[in-house]
This record gives C-alpha cells, sequence and structure tokens, in this order.
C-alpha cells in the first residue's frame, strides 16, 4: 500500500517533468490565480472598510465615488489576473501537449515491428489520443483549479482570521466533510459513468452488426429477434442511467444541507457578536460572504482529484509508450551513400523467430544472383513472409547472417537500404490521400504529372484513375473512392515503379479480381520485375513456372531450390503440390474432354 | 422559419408522454429560483431589521426559517435533478427504440447508399443530444430565465431605481455572453476536427506502418502531423483565449453596476428616509453576482442550441425516411412454389443514371442449381437482390409460379429464402447463436445435425468449447472459410425452399475448401438454388450456368455445352483453369 502510494507520488513528479520548457509559464498561472484569490478576499475588507468606516463618517461618504471606483479597481484587478492565469494555463498545456503528440507520433513510428505485433492498435490509438487529452485536461483545468481552491480557502482563512479570529476555526468546521463526502461520491459516480459508457458501447455494437447484416436480418426474418437485442441493451443503459442520476440526485443536496448549515452557523454565531457589539456590521457581512467563497468550491473538490488521478494513469500508459525502445537503425550517421545497390542477396545459416523459444526459418542458406526472379512456394506457415521481411530489415535473424552485394545487411542504414526495396502486398495499404500521392508516397523527390501517368499506365491503372471524377486527384477512403483489391494493388505497383528499387518483394495473390483485370496486374507486375532482383511469394501455378528459381520451404526449412522443370523430376514436396493441383485439374479435364 | 416550429412541434410530441413531469420540473425550477433569491432576502432582514435594528428576536426567527427553507431546498434539488435526469433517460430511450424500429422496416437500398458511421451516430450521439437539450437544456434554460426574472423582481422589491439600472444593463450582459460562447465554441469544435483528424492520421500510420517503413517515410509523415498538432494548437488556444475573457467581461459589466450601487447607496446615506439600508445594499451586490452565472448558463444553452437543432433535424429526417419496400395492403402468404422463379422482362437500376439489368428475362426451375457467372458489374448480385426483394423491379415482374411476387407478404416470401453472403457475417456471440439465427426455436439436435452437415464438426474439434465457442465481434475469432461453414449451418438448419448465395472469391485454405465445397454440394442438393459462383467446381456442378455481360444473358447451359460452345465462358474456363491457386 505504501510503496504503491510511493510510486504514485513518483510518477507525480514525473509528470509534473512534461512542464520542461513551460515552467516559467506555467508558474505564472499559479502566481496569478494565488493574487487573484488573495485580492477576492482583499476586497471583501475593502468592503468592510466602506460599510463601517465610509459609510458612518460624513466626511469621507462625500469621496464615495472615489472609493467606489476603488472597489471597482479591484473587482478589476481579479478579472485581469483570471485572464493572464487561463491564458498561460492554456499555453503551458497546449504548449506541451503540442510537443508530447509530436514526439509520440515520431516514436511510433520508429518502433519496430515486435512491437506492432504484440500489441493492440487500439490500445496504441488510445493511448495517444485520450491518455493524452487526459493530461492536456489535467494541466489546462485540473491542476489549476486545484490551486485556485487551494488559495481560495488559505486566502479567505487569513482574511477570516484578521476580521474575526474565531469566526475562521468556524468557518472551516464542515470543510473536511465536504471534501470527504465528495471523494466518496465522484469515486462512485465515476465508477458509474464507466459502466454506463460500457453499456452505451454494447449498444453501438448491438447496432453496428444490425447494420452491417441488415441483409441477414432480412434474409432471416429476424428483426423482431433484433429489436428485442437492442430494446434489452437501452434498457441496460436506461437503469445505468437512473443509478447514475439517483447518486446525483442524493449527492448535491446532501452537500447543499452541509454547506447551507455551515453558512447558518456562521449567520447564527454572526449576528449574536454583530448585536452584541463585538463585531462591526461590516465585518459581519464581509464574513457571510467570505464563508460563502469557501464552502461552495469544496464542494467539486472530489470531481477534481478523481480526474487528476485518471490523469495519472494515463501519464503512465503514455509513459510505457514512451519507453519501448525504437527499432535498430544502422550506422544512420556515417553518410555513405549505397546509391549502386546492384541486388546480390546471399543468406548464411539465416534463422529466425519472432518469440525466443520459437523457429520460424531454420537454417536457411541460400545465394541470389542480382536481377534474378524467385518464387517462394510452400504451405501457409512454412516462414516466406518471415523470409522476406528480413531483407528490409524489418526484423533481424536470430542467427545467421544476410549479404548485400556482398556486405553486410546490418551495415547499410535502414533508411538506404529500404530505399531499394520495393513492396508489393496482397492488401497493399493506401492512405486517405489523393491518388496521386499514393502513387508519389514512396519517393523523396519532386515528381511532375506525366512521370506519375506513365507509371500508373505502366500499372495498367491509368485509365481506371481516369474515370475517377477528379482523376488523380480523387481521394482515397471515408471521404473518397474505395477501391477494389485489384485497384488497389496496381496502385501499389505504380508506387513501386515510380520507385524504382533495387530489389522486388511481391505477393502475387490476385483475390477478388476478375479474369480481365488479372491479366492486366499481371502484366504490371512482368513490366516491373525487368531487370530487378525480385522475391515472389507464389501463389499460382503460372507464376511459379515463370520464376527463374523456385524456393520451397516446409516448416522453415529450405527443402528444395531449383528450376521448375528440374523440381518436378524430384522427388518432393514441389511435386506434392503441383500433384495436388493437378488432381483438382484432372476432374475438369475429364469433363472437357468428355464436353469436346 | 417554417422547419424549426416543425422541429419545435416534434420536441413537444417527445415530450408528450413526460408533459406532467415537465410541468412539475418546471414548478420545481420556479421554487428553487425563487429559494435561492429568497436567501439574499433573508440576510438582507437579519442585518437591517435584526443587527441594525438590535432586534434579537427577528434574527433568531428570521435564521429558524432559513434553516427549515435549506431542508425544503434540498428536496426540490433532489426533485430537480430526479425529474429532469428520468425525463432525459426516458426520452432518449424512446427515441432509439423508434428509430431502431423504423430502421428494421427501411429497405436495402437505405443501407446501401448511407454510411454507416452516419447511421451510427444518429442513432447515438445525435438521439443523445436531443434528449440532453429536452431535460438540461430545458432545466438550464427555464433556471436562468426564471432565475433573472426573480432577482429582479427582489430587486425592485427593494429600490425600484437601481434596478431599472440593472435591468438597463443586463442586455449589455446577455449580448456579450452570447458573443463569446458563440466564438468559444466555434473554435472548440475546429478543435475537435482537428483532433479527429489526428485520430485518423494515428491510426492510419499505426496500419500501414509497414508500407511507412517500407518506403521510408517517416520523416515526411511526421512533419505533416506537426501541421495538425499546429492547428491543434492554435485552435485550442484561441477556445482557451476567449473563455478566459468570457467571464471577466462580463464581470467588468456587473462591477459597473455594482459600483453604481455604493455609489447610490452612499450618497443616499442609510439615514435617509428614501435612501437605502446596509442590507438592501448588501442584498444588491449578491443579487447582482447571483445573475452572472444564469447569463453565463443562458449564453451556453443558446450557443450550444444550433448544435442540438442539427443534431435534431438529422434525427428527424431518419425517422422521416420512407420506407421503400413495403407489403401490399392485400398481400398474401407466399405458398411453396412448384414450378418456376421468373424474371419477366425485369428493368432495374440502382441510381436514376445507369441501368443495370434491362428488359431482363430468366426463368429458374424449381429445384435446380444456377451458376452466375460474368465480370464485376454484370449484375450477377442485382439478380440474387431482386429475388430476395431486397429491391424491386423498376419494369417489369418477378413471377413465383407464374404469380408477381409483390402480392405476396416480404415476410413469407424471406421466409423461404436463405442466404450466404460473399463476406460471412457472423454476430458477436457462440456458434451456436449464430447457427440458430435463422430458427430460434431449433432443438439442440437439429442445431448438431445442421452443424455436422455443413462440415462446422470438422473443425469444431480445434475448438476448446465446441458448439459454444465464442465467435467474437464480426467472428474474427474464426477464420474467414470457418465463418462461410457456419453460414452454410445456418441454411440447412433454416432449410428455405431457395438457396441464394454470393461465392466468397478469397483465398482459403485447401483444407477448409474442400470443406466447404463438400458443405455447399449438401446444401444444394434438392433446392432451388442462386449463386454467384467463382470456384471451378461450383461452377461445374451447377445444372445450368448462366453466363452475364452488362445485364444480359450471353450465354447459358450446363457446363458441358457451354465448354463445347467455345465462346465466352470457354475462355473464362481456360483461364480459371492456369490460374487455381497453388497453396
Amino acid at each position: 500500500m505504501n510503496k504503491q502510494k510511493e510510486s504514485k507520488i513518483k510518477s507525480l513528479i514525473k509528470m509534473f517533468g512534461l512542464l520542461n520548457g513551460f515552467r516559467g509559464m506555467f508558474f505564472l498561472a499559479i502566481v496569478s490565480l494565488s493574487l487573484a484569490a488573495l485580492i477576492k478576499s482583499a476586497s471583501f475588507i475593502y468592503l468592510r472598510f466602506i460599510l463601517d468606516e465610509v459609510f458612518g463618517n460624513p466626511v469621507l461618504l462625500e469621496n464615495i465615488v472615489f472609493y467606489c471606483l476603488f472597489f471597482i479597481l479591484f473587482l478589476l484587478g481579479e478579472s485581469v489576473l483570471s485572464v493572464v492565469q487561463k491564458r498561460t494555463a492554456a499555453r503551458s498545456a497546449e504548449g506541451l501537449t503540442k510537443k508530447l503528440r509530436s514526439r509520440l507520433f515520431g516514436h511510433l513510428q520508429n518502433l519496430s515491428f515486435r512491437y506492432y505485433d504484440n500489441a493492440e492498435s487500439g490500445d496504441i490509438l488510445e493511448r495517444v489520443t485520450s491518455d493524452v487529452d487526459n493530461l492536456n485536461t489535467f494541466f489546462n483545468s485540473q491542476a489549476t483549479e486545484i490551486g485556485r481552491i487551494v488559495a481560495l480557502v488559505v486566502f479567505n482563512f487569513i482574511s477570516l482570521l484578521y476580521l474575526q479570529p474565531g469566526m475562521a476555526f468556524l468557518a472551516l468546521a464542515f470543510i473536511p466533510l465536504v471534501v470527504g463526502i465528495s471523494i466518496y461520491f465522484f469515486k462512485r459516480i465515476t465508477q458509474g459513468y464507466k459502466r454506463y459508457q460500457e453499456i452505451e458501447a454494447e449498444v453501438s455494437v448491438v447496432l453496428h452488426e444490425n447494420i452491417t447484416a441488415n441483409r441477414l436480418v432480412r434474409a432471416f426474418n429476424q428483426q423482431k429477434f433484433e429489436e428485442k437485442k437492442f430494446t434489452e441493451k437501452i434498457n441496460d443503459k436506461f437503469r445505468q442511467g437512473i443509478r447514475i442520476m439517483l447518486m446525483h440526485a442524493c449527492y448535491w443536496p446532501v452537500t447543499d444541507l452541509i454547506c447551507f448549515g455551515q453558512i447558518i452557523m456562521v449567520l447564527l454565531v454572526g449576528s449574536r457578536w454583530a448585536l452584541g457589539g463585538e463585531m462591526t456590521i461590516g465585518s459581519y457581512i464581509a464574513v457571510t460572504a467570505i464563508v460563502a467563497q469557501m464552502v461552495w468550491p469544496v464542494r467539486n473538490v472530489g470531481r477534481i482529484f478523481i480526474e487528476a488521478s485518471h490523469a495519472l494513469v494515463s501519464f503512465d500508459r503514455v509513459e510505457t509508450l514512451l519507453n519501448e525502445k525504437p527499432e535498430v537503425q544502422g550506422q544512420e550517421e556515417n553518410g555513405e551513400a549505397h546509391e549502386d545497390i546492384r541486388g546480390n542477396l546471399e543468406l548464411v545459416n539465416v534463422s529466425f523467430g519472432y518469440r525466443e523459444d520459437q523457429s520460424v526459418l531454420s537454417d536457411v542458406s541460400v545465394k541470389i544472383k542480382a536481377g534474378e526472379k524467385v518464387a517462394l512456394v510452400g504451405p501457409t506457415g512454412c516462414g516466406k513472409t518471415s523470409l522476406v521481411n528480413l531483407i528490409p530489415r524489418f526484423y533481424e535473424p536470430k542467427s545467421g547472417y544476410i549479404l548485400l552485394d556482398g556486405k553486410m545487411l546490418n551495415d547499410y542504414p535502414v533508411n538506404t537500404l529500404r530505399h531499394q526495396i520495393g513492396i508489393v502486398e496482397q492488401e497493399p495499404f493506401l492512405f486517405s490521400c489523393s491518388l496521386r500521392e499514393n502513387i508519389t508516397y514512396g519517393v523523396h523527390r519532386a515528381v511532375d504529372d506525366d512521370e506519375v501517368i506513365a507509371a500508373a499506365e505502366k500499372a495498367q491503372i491509368h485509365d481506371v484513375i481516369m474515370k475517377f471524377n477528379q482523376a488523380y486527384d480523387t481521394l482515397v477512403g471515408e471521404k473518397g473512392v474505395t477501391l477494389s483489391g485489384g485497384q488497389k494493388q496496381r496502385i501499389a505497383i505504380a508506387r513501386t515503379i515510380l520507385k524504382n528499387p533495387a530489389l522486388l518483394i511481391l505477393d502475387d495473390a490476385t483475390s477478388s479480381v476478375d479474369m480481365e483485370t488479372e491479366q492486366r496486374i499481371k502484366k504490371a507486375l512482368f513490366a516491373l520485375m525487368k531487370g530487378k532482383t525480385s522475391f515472389i511469394i507464389a501463389h499460382r501455378v503460372e507464376t511459379v513456372m515463370r520464376a527463374d528459381r523456385i524456393l520451397v520451404l516446409d516448416k522453415g526449412y529450405l527443402v528444395q531450390v531449383g528450376t521448375h522443370e528440374e523440381l518436378i523430376k524430384e522427388n518432393g514436396l514441389y511435386k506434392t503440390i503441383f500433384h495436388k493441383q493437378l488432381e483438382g485439374f484432372e476432374k475438369t479435364k475429364f469433363l472437357l474432354r468428355r464436353a469436346v | 422559419m417554417k422547419k424549426k416550429k416543425n422541429i419545435a412541434g416534434r420536441f413537444l410530441v417527445l415530450l408528450k408522454p413526460y408533459l406532467f413531469l415537465s410541468m412539475a420540473l418546471f414548478l420545481v425550477i420556479t421554487s428553487i429560483s425563487t429559494v435561492d433569491a429568497f436567501f439574499t432576502y433573508l440576510s438582507k432582514i437579519i442585518i437591517d431589521q435584526g443587527i441594525v435594528a438590535g432586534n434579537k428576536q427577528v434574527v433568531s426567527d428570521t435564521l429558524r426559517l432559513y434553516g427549515c427553507i435549506v431542508i425544503g431546498q434540498a428536496l426540490l434539488v433532489f426533485g430537480l435533478i430526479s425529474l429532469s435526469g428520468n425525463i432525459g433517460e426516458r426520452i432518449n430511450r424512446d427515441l432509439r427504440k423508434k428509430m431502431f424500429l423504423h430502421l428494421q422496416k427501411l429497405s436495402v437500398s437505405f443501407y446501401s447508399r448511407t454510411p454507416l458511421g452516419e447511421i451510427m451516430s444518429r442513432v447515438t450521439s445525435d438521439s443523445s443530444k436531443i434528449s440532453e437539450l429536452l431535460s438540461w437544456g430545458f432545466v438550464d434554460s427555464c433556471w436562468s430565465g426564471i432565475n433573472i426574472i426573480v432577482t429582479m423582481i427582489f430587486m425592485f422589491r427593494i429600490n425600484w431605481e437601481l434596478a431599472s439600472f440593472v435591468l438597463l444593463l443586463l442586455p449589455f450582459m446577455l449580448l456579450a455572453a452570447i458573443f463569446f460562447q458563440k466564438r468559444i465554441i466555434k473554435h472548440y469544435r475546429r478543435s475537435r476536427e482537428v483532433n479527429s483528424d489526428m485520430t485518423r492520421i494515428y491510426s492510419e500510420n499505426i496500419s500501414g506502418i509497414k508500407t511507412i517503413k517500407a518506403l521510408v517515410r517517416e520523416k515526411k509523415n511526421l512533419d505533416g502531423f506537426n501541421v495538425k498538432v499546429g492547428e491543434m494548437y492554435k485552435a485550442s488556444y484561441r477556445a482557451a483565449w476567449y473563455s478566459a475573457f468570457f467571464l471577466p467581461v462580463i464581470q467588468i459589466i456587473g462591477s459597473l453596476g455594482l459600483g453604481f450601487v455604493l455609489w447610490y447607496g452612499g450618497t443616499r446615506s442609510p439615514e435617509t428616509a428614501t435612501g437605502m439600508t446596509i442590507g438592501s445594499i448588501q442584498a444588491f451586490v449578491s443579487y447582482l453576482f447571483f445573475m452572472l452565472w444564469p447569463i453565463q448558463e443562458l449564453s451556453r444553452v443558446f450557443a450550444s442550441m444550433q448544435n442540438a437543432l442539427a443534431a435534431s433535424e438529422r434525427v428527424f429526417a431518419l425517422l422521416d425516411q420512407k420506407v421503400e419496400i413495403q407489403d401490399l395492403p392485400d398481400a398474401r402468404e407466399c405458398p411453396e412454389i412448384k414450378d418456376s422463379i421468373v424474371f419477366d422482362h425485369v428493368d432495374f437500376s440502382y441510381t436514376d443514371k445507369e441501368m443495370v439489368l434491362e428488359n431482363f428475362c430468366l426463368e429458374i426451375k424449381q429445384g435446380t442449381t444456377i451458376a452466375l457467372v460474368g465480370a464485376t458489374g454484370a449484375g450477377k448480385s442485382t439478380i440474387i437482390n431482386l429475388v430476395a426483394r431486397f429491391y424491386e423491379p423498376g419494369k417489369g415482374q418477378i413471377l413465383f409460379d407464374n404469380e408477381d411476387y409483390r402480392y405476396y407478404t416480404m415476410a413469407s416470401i424471406q421466409s423461404k429464402t436463405g442466404m450466404v453472403l460473399q463476406d460471412p457475417h457472423l454476430f458477436n456471440g457462440t456458434i451456436r447463436d449464430n447457427i440458430i439465427y435463422s430458427r430460434l426455436d431449433a432443438s439442440d439436435e437439429e442445431t448438431m445435425a445442421a452443424a455436422r452437415g455443413a462440415r462446422v464438426t470438422d473443425f469444431l474439434g480445434d475448438l476448446e468449447k465446441g458448439l459454444d465457442f465464442e465467435v467474437g465481434e464480426g467472428g474474427t475469432h474464426l477464420s474467414f472459410g470457418q465463418r462461410q461453414l457456419v453460414c452454410i449451418a445456418r441454411i440447412l438448419l433454416a432449410n428455405p425452399e431457395i438457396l441464394i448465395m454470393d461465392e466468397a472469391t478469397s483465398s482459403i485454405d485447401v483444407r477448409t475448401e474442400n470443406l466447404i465445397q463438400q458443405a455447399i454440394e449438401k446444401v444444394t442438393k434438392q433446392r432451388t438454388s442462386i449463386i454467384i459462383a467463382h470456384r471451378l467446381s461450383t461452377i461445374i456442378n451447377a445444372d445450368v450456368i448462366h453466363y452475364l455481360e452488362k445485364g444480359r444473358v450471353v450465354e447459358s447451359g450446363s457446363h458441358e455445352d457451354l465448354i463445347r460452345k467455345k465462346g465466352k465462358y470457354y475462355q473464362l474456363y481456360q483461364h480459371m483453369e492456369l490460374t487455381e491457386e497453388v497453396v
């Protein structure tokens, strides 16, 4: 328990470390809010002066305008300070959030694939968005809010001591009670809201399912059932809503009673003292006003504390993310240019696993000449994808090494290396920007329209693009067009053509495209592969047969290497796979023969 | 203007069941405001008639009254929160239920033209905005309005000249408040927009990380992101800027009034007959401060009103959405189909622009399996959509045994058809839940038989809990092929007269592929089946193959007939054979 507290305090201190660079600003915010509270207290004392001294004195009363103006000055001063406080707080909070966001984004991009393999994207997203927002509100409001309440209580207490020492302690009597109740209540209510939001999310899930499956619901005539599901959920939500409402309905009147009790006590004692002449009328009025200033804000202490504790949790989550080690960068700084990579690749005893105890590739050795087209074949999970992932150093081999043009892969800076490798995935990822930007996404120089169009033409996608209303400026994704799998693939091919790398990695699966499209994709791919060292994760007979060499992988071992003609003669996995395929054909061939 | 009236009218309709509660709420709010103002008045009495006059009796009497009122006030606050909360939650529930019911009636065409997110946000956040407006928005605006009025009345009671002066100040304070609120909300909204942009960029960067690294885009992307972060900073800072100025400005206007009160009270010293007593001055000062809060609230409600109104327009638009396909008034139950389903010169288009089917004729004999093949956009999906009556023909008719299917009820047609869609959709729940979705009253034996028939049992062994395995949201815990098998089991359980199937094109591993093929053979047996086919085995096994091109059947017949013909189908077939998957 104690340790837990200690670590909490430690992270609290660390959290304030985020203020680095904005300390002066934040300090100014604290100073001005304290001053504002001080002035507020002082204005009540001044009010007493007006009521007691000025009103009772005809000489001073003649200058009443002056005294009134002076009073306004107090209020003005308080206003100005509150502006300064909010401004500086916003400056520091927004500033530090800006810095943090930018840092997080850069950090995310540098994290290794290992990290992404194990993390859930929803969780990462939450850390960089809502957790950062929580930190923002903490510095923007909760931190200053706590400061304000503390300053108000302290300064008002001092003023009371000055005005009527006895009253000061009386006025504080109920405050601890209110703070206690407040913290208890807000703890409970936060839990209640959390549950409420969970239920709301469940409502969304049911609704989401109902909408996406609208055909299914109709096809099976299950509208009634769906209604029942939904009604149950919104009834849950309703009940939870009422529960929360009742908590509020109890908290506020109860604290009302306590706070008013406090005020009545002060009025009672104050009026006794005023009647008995122990207190002037001015003091009486000032004291009652000050007590109101102290009592009401305290009711929110619980809320602020709970929110602040959330910020602390958020900070821990953000901190953990920031502490993740970025991927190895290689000798980035030696500035050596490797423009003339030819593409001779050699794998020497390469073993690899995603986890320590796992072996996805075992002892793979193979030499690939520049310009060679290599097809990778093998059942799902045999290590094809893992093998090609090692080449751009998305992962590092567990043992063994890879040579590129006779030089260790690790000696190339990661960025230089990746500039020379093009990847076309089965489901390429397109970004929600224009088609042109998607095509030029991988080139780091100015590209003119002709070049873009030439690449698109080679990739067999130009005429598709021209059919869109805004041609190359058409946006991809939510705000624009949805592209089919085949179209996406061709955009990715155009992107790679423009990048013009020395090495290629292709996934030739062309799922869900019709015949014509498939032919075009094939054409585009062959155009792309010309003269480049290419790795093709092969799914189709046609591709396999056209490769210069075939690597057959089984359970992480490289079991066969050779051309189609060579391998078909060997008794091995390749032959089995090929025959299985043939079997399927046999049946249709038979039908065909019968038909003709 | 008329539109606004319309919305107000519809709000009343929503409030109607809670008219009594709302009236009670209004009374409670009025009492609370009055009591609040009365507290200050009591303080004045204590000062003037008690302390200044030296009357102990008045002081203790008034304080006793004060105490009683406090208890009453606490009860009123309880009433306020529970009434308002109740109205809000209830209206929200009503509204959502209403929208959901309506959504169940809307036709498929509505769903295909309306983005999912839009429907979702209307049912969830927009409906909440309305219920919030009708509960807390109502409370806030009533409370503020009444509070200002009551406070003014008390002020007038104390001194009408001063009160008139404050009344003059009031519009300025309100205007200033609205001015600021509008800007705060504007910048705040802008910052939310930028925020959602940022979230989008983040999530794109997370899911596209491989591409980004492969294309070495890290630095450029960071630069792009920093621009957004800068925008965010600006928008949030501006919103903070305005809200920092907001209260001080109102306070300054208020303190003008305050200075005037003090000056006025001072010059007409307490002793003069028409002058103000100390208690009155104190009360006036409190009243002035009292009014700042309602002004702030009122301006907030006004400024956010626009937002809520826009939300309600969206909600009402959804509720007004016409149901395109409905039963005719005298629709009958559809009897068993004995002979055939016929497309009789059907015209159809999704939009006005492009005809998908024109003068389309097709006969599907009862009990046969037909395969539809052809390029994307040939009209294959349209045909199955029409058979399931998700859409109706524009011209021409679809005949079930020579009777236009529009004379039958939707429910009876849909209970005859079973669908397997291209993207096999599973609901969050167990495999069992998903299979019995087609017939909720099925017994365990029947469910098991269906699962066995569709070869679901073949992979159940791998799953620990068998049929009670949780499939996860959208069925993500199962592979694509496995999901498809569950969908087929669903059909076997329902045992519909007509099977409509849009075959998946995604690559599936060999083992599951074989299972699927067997399951399809089983499910199409003895049943009229219309299949958009992509797999060679399905196509070859069909009784009739229709090759479609641009909304027309260009070739039809059995596989052998078409091969012999050496036409378009023959070409397609040769191509498919060559590109069958290796792995």
